[in-house]
């Protein structure tokens, strides 16, 4: 009995905030869509549109014809329409929704459906896919409580739910306040107390000096990256097998950085999922894309990497869909959306953007981006890099044309040997002998191609060597494993064995970048051309001799190429090919450059050396394959990327508005589209972050979802207010929209849970009271370090390793030590957010505080009130070091009695006076436990007593 | 002693202001957290209206749920199929492969026959295979559910689809579910105990124990059977206890005021952590020391003191039970026998795994028996899903060991005490072991069954979010199955 009473009190709660529907106007999407989506789109939705009818799509309903003959809704003709026919029979066997499904509709609802029929049935697309639309701003009836037109939507519901704003909270906390919701940091005693003196004289300018100050500070950007790492996902490791350890962390500089510097969110946006695409990228822009390469990789042994590419490629595209949409795309690979308008090929016309990317899911994380250890060098390093590329290219291209007008001739009468198992076996296709290897392939495999005398009494100038999948058909959508070169070797040889070398002056590979030795055929590492994991297209490289080759009577040619590299366990072998020849004598002439090309080789060789002087690291970043090697996107049929279905290009989803985008979209079009003017869901999504950031809960309290299955919005209007302000007024500046909600009055109201609140709207949604909530994971350190005088002020860097209980760190990867820093050493005291972030041995402090392990993207995070977490701040080594610390500053710094000491203190940690009884409380007990105190290092009274101020409710609290 | 005088007070002055009903509103987000958290048989005292009242008589009061991460094969344990076994080599009938989803299998997979030999064991004559010879003598005590179904066949969607009845993160597991409903018995633990092996977490992690959008004071707690049990329980060697609890005082008299000032009813949750945690300090380190088990009971276990195992745990589980713990979940892990690896493989790893839980388990069983405690203690076993009759063929190729890839229609579970009859079995796959052809249950089944048996119609046991009244069992019909009730 007890439980089923409180549960349906908690209805009672709910109730209260949800809108009834008006015994008005009908409105499709408050009153007519939730009973479709709650009762019927299970059935008759995306994924299953049982008897031909989806309740997600207007024309499967209005006027549409059913299985059954009848239509399913006739408007302004209930008793004409399936659907109200089908709710209201009588007849148990026919009557929807069945009830062994679910509960029958109500009286009302039938009404609201009879009602909505009678109306003309009209239909709206969901609220979140409509772009916002200017509000009315209301009016208040407290104008005195009115800071700006926030307070006015705030106040005009509170008006309709009978609730009345609270006072303007004390000004000490206030200050408190905005200082840990801006820069994640508590204020110190003088700033605290410079405040409360402006305060008296002004306490509007007070408090618009003291934000505009914070926003200022390079802890702002510190703060409010944690929440954008939440969302890409950002961590130290690669996830999923062995959790190696990726250099990445310049990245989360960046985003620091673009924090501080207050990036427009549209760059911020375009940068991270297209920098690279950009005209002229800058350093920055290259830096920023590594946001999508913090999806996990597999570099365990036995695995696929086409499968984790892919898995890689499907999360980037969810995370997009979450980050800037709030929506749950990832429901669409399977099928269409349960309850929205995006159909299950939307995705993969949508991956489409995403699966040309260069990486592949192998352990070098390649492609890589060389990132200046010291930023002032940033554009310098970037010209060269770009300088390099450039001439790279150029010198590549004068071998490439060659090769594209030469005219080869097919080498027929091939004989393949092979150096093990492997077997190869010739055929002649079109004119040409084509050799594959037969059955099952061994690693460590040579090839030994046999090339008789050519019949044409020219010299050969030129080898083309051609590779390809051993089915090229089905290679093109589900790649085979590649093959990787490791040695090549050449020579002529008679009937006696008698051998004559070749040498090789150069040679040309079909693109400038992907092999690693462009010019030369082997890189001194023994890894040189090839198609490196996975091989979708035919592969092509030219070798010139240093001398044209004549091929003596009685002898032939041989080509011995050895493989040696495996991927996972796999042969990268070369498993088909052919070959052939060109006598043109240009390839000869083009052994000796002209003079401008000598140059520019000369050029790139001193802009090489001059680029390894700025010492950098290796970071994963995005970059696109050349389109002679892209990758085509296929639907995976029931969302198994083994089964291919229909081949798709990229475009956007149909039932949303992307009318500037070109036809023939590519990533960067993909990235701004979602910053475009008309994109409904980008800035609504992003202000309601920073809404549940600063609030503790956001306008639509499900960041995760603004589809039809999330909640609805508290304050429509607001939202709309406040996602046109950001685009359009704040032209897309973070740090102008954060100001403008710190400096309502509502965020500004005391935090004060009064009667009337608690009955109506005790979790705080309709904000009659100040924002009150636990500090982040983050935060709770780092108010800790900052109170005892520990924290270092240094920023960026390399992730750090501060103390770590005993046992916990036991890594896949043995070699990846936790070096915990020395207590001299100010890494042990750094910020929380450049903790070293393992996904599989996330810091325990952190998961204690419900930080995410980063695996996937967290939108949200669930905020616990646990005993373990009182066993973190009471017991973990950094905590007590700072409990040790505070007290030693309290006994020290402090002056006065030790009554004087602990009201400064308290004071410090609360951001207001303490009032008599607290000090009272203090004093005692600081008191009893000096008195049994033996002068010993234990039971320091200074240290517990600065840890009960370090665990007060209201210094864990904001 | 304080937090109940604390608690009384504000029932007290509640109970005043408001009718019960409005006290018990706020008790959802507040008040009632602890209340519900802490312990029913203290609170109750205060309420004076007796306990509550479950919609049946419950037959368990505590459950100790066994899961071998990774999905162990019922071909090689439980589910004899002599049929398969003439099949075994043979290509896999397109009738089985058509329209059908694996992990990794690909192409025309061969069929596999059971692995190792099956014997009928007990007075029920329940087949089990001669990889688990000490809970094959426990036959009488266990009841199987032999077609469980999924929708799941990856690992960490279909443990959450277990553990919280649904594949998403952020909803609340059984566990938390239970003590939501139950409460602790022991006010000095919490009533969700988590332990694992060691070797690897579960994938999805924390979240297999999540309160989901139920009051946070309802996670599980996971402890460690080496090192400190729970991180930070010990005080630091500069801080006594008795100095910690003169602080605590004063925090708790401190935060009071806060409370009496700010209302926010998570104050109060947070005087009882820290209530709890100091309790916790004493109580887990006493209930997670096995040393203090007698030889004999050590050795029946198979314990190692000191390290992290699956003998421990089942011997923490029965310590936990015993000091009132109502729900402890156990997690092994290593049981993905696909045969990409030795680890993993049938003929290897598989072997292994099974040495190392077989003694536990039937000594968890006996253990509890033996002390009164398997009456009303309910006993669950499974995995995530179960494992193909085919062979894995990963890449289309023959693997040099011996393995079985996903599979999701038909796997067992079984289950024990807490009103179970013994002996029975629920549920028939078909001769091969690959689809359920007799009494399919799906996994909301066995949730309904596990509620009901601790006295709840699952029916009834929701909350409202996201706009749904959110269960357990979901929005579609689950069904207890009565049958194996005694």
């Amino acid at each position: 009995m007890r439980l089923k009473l409180s549960l349906k009190n908690l209805v009672v709660i709910v109730g209260v905030l949800t809108t009834s529907s008006a015994l008005g106007e009908i409105d499709f999407n408050r009153d007519i869509r939730p009973i479709f989506t709650g009762k019927c789109t299970e059935c008759h939705g995306g994924v299953k549109a049982a008897a031909g009818v989806s309740f997600v799509y207007r024309d499967q309903v209005i006027d549409h014809v059913s299985d059954s003959g009848a239509p399913v809704v006739k408007p302004y003709a209930p008793q004409e329409s399936e659907l109200y026919l089908r709710i209201t029979t009588e007849d148990l066997d026919d009557r929807m929704p069945p009830a062994e499904e679910h509960d029958p509709l109500s009286e009302k609802e039938i009404d609201l459906l009879r009602e909505w029929i009678e109306t003309g049935a009209k239909w709206s697309s969901h609220w979140a896919f409509e772009p916002p639309a200017a509000p009315k701003i209301p009016k208040s009836p407290w104008q005195n409580k009115v800071h700006n037109n926030i307070d006015r939507f705030i106040h005009a519901r509170l008006e309709k739910e009978g609730l009345t704003p609270s006072e303007p909270e004390e000004p000490g906390r206030l200050f408190r306040r905005l200082s840990l919701a801006l820069t994640g940091l508590p204020p110190t005693l003088e700033a605290l107390e410079l405040f409360e003196k402006a305060h008296v004289q002004d306490p509007e300018n007070a408090v618009a000096q003291a934000v505009e100050d914070l926003l200022n500070r390079p802890s702002f950007g510190e703060r409010w990256a944690s929440m954008w790492l939440d969302l890409v996902r950002y961590a130290d490791s690669r996830g999923l097998g062995s959790d190696a350890r990726r250099n990445i962390w310049p990245y989360r500089d960046w985003v620091i950085r673009a924090f501080n510097q207050d990036l427009p969110f549209d760059q911020f946006t375009i940068m991270q999922l297209a920098g690279d695409l950009l005209p002229e990228p800058t350093m920055d822009d290259l830096i920023a894309t590594a946001s999508h390469r913090n999806t996990q990789t597999n570099d365990e042994g036995g695995t696929d990497d086409e499968e984790f590419r892919i898995g890689a490629v499907m999360d980037r595209v969810s995370t997009t869909w979450q980050i800037w949409g709030a929506t749950t795309f990832n429901c669409v690979q399977c099928h269409d959306h349960p309850y929205d308008t995006f159909r299950n090929e939307e995705y993969y016309r949508f991956m489409d953007f995403f699966n040309n990317t260069a990486d592949s899911d192998l352990p070098d994380e390649g492609p890589l981006l060389r990132t200046p250890i010291d930023l002032t060098r940033a554009n310098e390093a970037r010209k060269l890099d770009q300088e390099i590329l450039n001439l790279t290219e150029f010198i590549w291209n004068d071998g490439d044309k060659l090769a594209n007008k030469t005219d080869w001739m097919p080498v027929s009468g091939l004989q393949v040997q092979s150096s093990n198992g492997t077997k190869y076996t010739v055929v002649s296709e079109a004119g040409r002998d084509v050799y594959h290897t037969v059955g099952t392939v061994q690693t460590q495999t040579a090839v030994t191609i046999e090339i008789p005398k050519p019949q044409s009494l020219e010299p050969m100038q030129a080898i083309q060597l051609s590779f390809l999948p051993l089915d090229p058909e089905t290679a093109i959508h589900s790649p085979e494993w590649g093959f990787v070169i490791s040695d090549l070797k050449s020579w002529l040889e008679d009937k006696e064995g008698n051998k004559m070398e070749i040498q090789w002056a150069q040679s040309i590979a079909d693109v400038p970048w992907m092999p690693n030795a462009p010019f030369k055929p082997i890189a001194k590492n023994g890894v040189g051309f090839g198609a490196d994991s996975r091989i979708h297209h035919e592969r092509k490289m030219v070798l010139v001799p240093s001398e044209p080759i004549v091929v003596p009577e009685g002898y032939s040619m041989k080509i011995k190429i050895s493989c040696n590299k495996t991927g996972h366990g796999h042969p990268m072998i070369i498993k088909r090919g052919h070959v052939a020849y060109s006598t043109d004598k240009q390839w000869h002439q083009w052994l000796t450059p002209s003079p401008e090309l000598q140059e520019k080789h000369s050029e790139l060789a001193k802009l090489r050396k001059k680029r390894d002087e700025i010492k950098s690291i290796n970071i994963p970043v995005m970059m696109e394959r050349p389109s002679n090697v892209a990758r085509p996107t296929h639907v995976f049929v029931r969302g198994n990327f083994l089964n291919k279905g229909k081949k798709v290009n990229a475009m956007l989803p149909a039932s949303m508005s992307w009318s500037e985008v070109s036809k023939n979209p590519d990533r960067l079009d993909m990235a701004r589209w979602w910053v475009s003017k008309d994109h409904p869901l980008t800035a609504r999504v992003f202000v309601n972050r920073i809404w549940e950031q600063l609030f503790g809960i956001g306008i639509v309290p499900t960041l995760e979802d603004f589809g039809s299955a999330g909640e609805p919005p508290t304050h429509p209007e607001l939202l709309d207010y406040l996602a046109l302000r950001f685009q359009n007024e704040h032209a897309w500046s973070m740090k102008s929209i954060i100001k403008e909600i710190v400096l309502s009055s509502t965020f500004q109201q005391s935090a004060v849970l009064r009667e009337t609140d608690m009955e109506k709207d005790p979790s705080n949604r309709l904000l009659a009271r100040g924002p009150r909530g636990r500090l982040s994971a983050e935060m709770i350190r780092d108010q800790a370090l900052a109170l005892s005088g520990l924290l270092s002020k240094k920023m960026g860097g390399p992730p750090v390793r501060p103390p770590i209980p005993e046992g916990v760190w036991q890594p896949f990867d043995a070699g990846d030590k936790w070096n915990t820093a020395k207590p001299n050493d100010p890494n042990r005291y750094r910020r929380s957010i450049y903790t070293y972030m393992k996904r599989s041995i996330p810091y325990p402090t952190f998961a204690s505080f419900d930080a995410p392990s980063r695996e996937f993207c967290t939108p949200r995070r669930l905020v616990s009130n646990t005993p373990i977490q009182a066993l973190v701040t009471l017991n973990d080594t950094t905590f007590i070091e700072c409990a040790s610390a505070y007290g030693k500053k309290i006994k020290t710094k402090y002056p006065g009695t030790t009554r004087d000491k602990l009201a400064r203190a308290c004071k410090e940690v609360t951001g207001r006076e303490a009032d008599k009884a607290r000090l009272d409380i203090l004093e005692e007990l600081f008191i009893k436990l000096n008195q049994e105190h033996s002068g010993s290092e234990t039971n320091d009274p200074w240290l517990l007593t600065a840890q009960v101020l370090l665990n007060l409710d209201e210094t864990l609290n904001f | 002693m304080q937090l109940e005088t604390l608690l009384k007070q504000h029932q007290l002055e509640s109970l005043n202001r408001d009718t019960r009903r409005q006290f018990l509103t706020k008790c959802a987000t507040g008040l009632g957290a602890i209340y519900l958290a802490t312990q029913q048989s203290q609170a109750n005292k205060a309420f004076s209206t007796g306990a509550p009242k479950p919609h049946f008589k419950p037959r368990a009061k505590r459950v100790i749920y066994l899961h071998m991460i990774g999905a162990p094969s019922q071909l090689e344990l439980f589910d004899y199929k002599p049929e398969l076994a003439k099949l075994d080599g043979q290509l896999c009938p397109q009738s089985f492969l058509e329209g059908k989803r694996f992990a990794f299998i690909q192409g025309t997979p061969k069929m596999l026959g059971p692995q190792f030999p099956f014997q009928q064991h007990g007075q029920c004559g329940h087949w089990i295979s001669d990889r688990l010879p000490y809970l094959s003598k426990c036959a009488d005590e266990i009841s199987f559910i032999k077609t469980l179904q999924t929708d799941q066949f990856n690992h960490g969607p279909a443990q959450l689809r277990v553990h919280t009845g649904q594949a998403r993160l952020g909803y609340p597991s059984i566990g938390s579910w239970v003590t939501w409903g139950l409460g602790s018995e022991n006010k000095n633990l919490p009533g969700f105990m988590v332990l694992l092996s060691g070797g690897r977490q579960p994938r999805v992690g924390k979240a297999l124990w999540s309160s989901g959008f139920l009051p946070s004071v309802y996670q599980g707690v996971q402890c460690r059977s080496q090192g400190e049990p729970v991180l930070n329980v010990t005080n630091p060697e500069t801080i006594s206890r008795e100095a910690r609890r003169t602080a605590l005082d004063s925090l708790r008299r401190l935060n009071e005021q806060t409370h009496e000032e700010f209302g926010d009813p998570e104050t109060l949750t947070r005087i009882a952590q820290y209530e709890m945690a100091f309790r916790m300090q004493t109580a887990v380190p006493d209930a997670m020391d096995i040393s203090k088990e007698s030889q004999a009971t050590q050795d029946m276990y198979g314990v190692e003191p000191g390290k992290e195992s699956f003998a421990n745990n089942c011997l923490l589980a029965r310590r936990l039970v015993e000091r009132g713990v109502r729900y402890v979940q156990l997690f092994d892990w290593g049981w993905d026998s696909h045969g990409a690896g030795a680890n993993e493989a049938l003929n290897r790893g598989f072997i292994k795994k099974c040495e190392q839980v077989d003694k536990p388990m039937s000594a968890l069983l006996t253990d509890l028996k033996q002390r009164g405690l398997l009456d009303d203690t309910l006993v669950v076993w499974s995995g995530e899903f179960g494992r193909t009759p085919m062979r894995e063929n990963r890449a289309g190729k023959e693997m040099k060991l011996v393995g079985r890839d996903h599979h999701s229609v038909a796997f067992p579970a079984w289950l024990a005490g807490g009103g179970i009859k013994g002996g029975m079995s629920y549920g028939e796959t078909d001769e091969f072991g690959y689809n359920s052809v007799i009494n399919p249950v799906p996994l909301h089944d066995l949730h309904a069954t596990m509620l009901h048996l601790l006295g709840f119609d699952h029916k009834k046991v929701s909350v409202p979010f996201q706009g749904l009244n959110q269960r357990l069992t979901g929005v579609a019909d689950a069904h207890a199955i009565t049958e194996l009730m005694v």
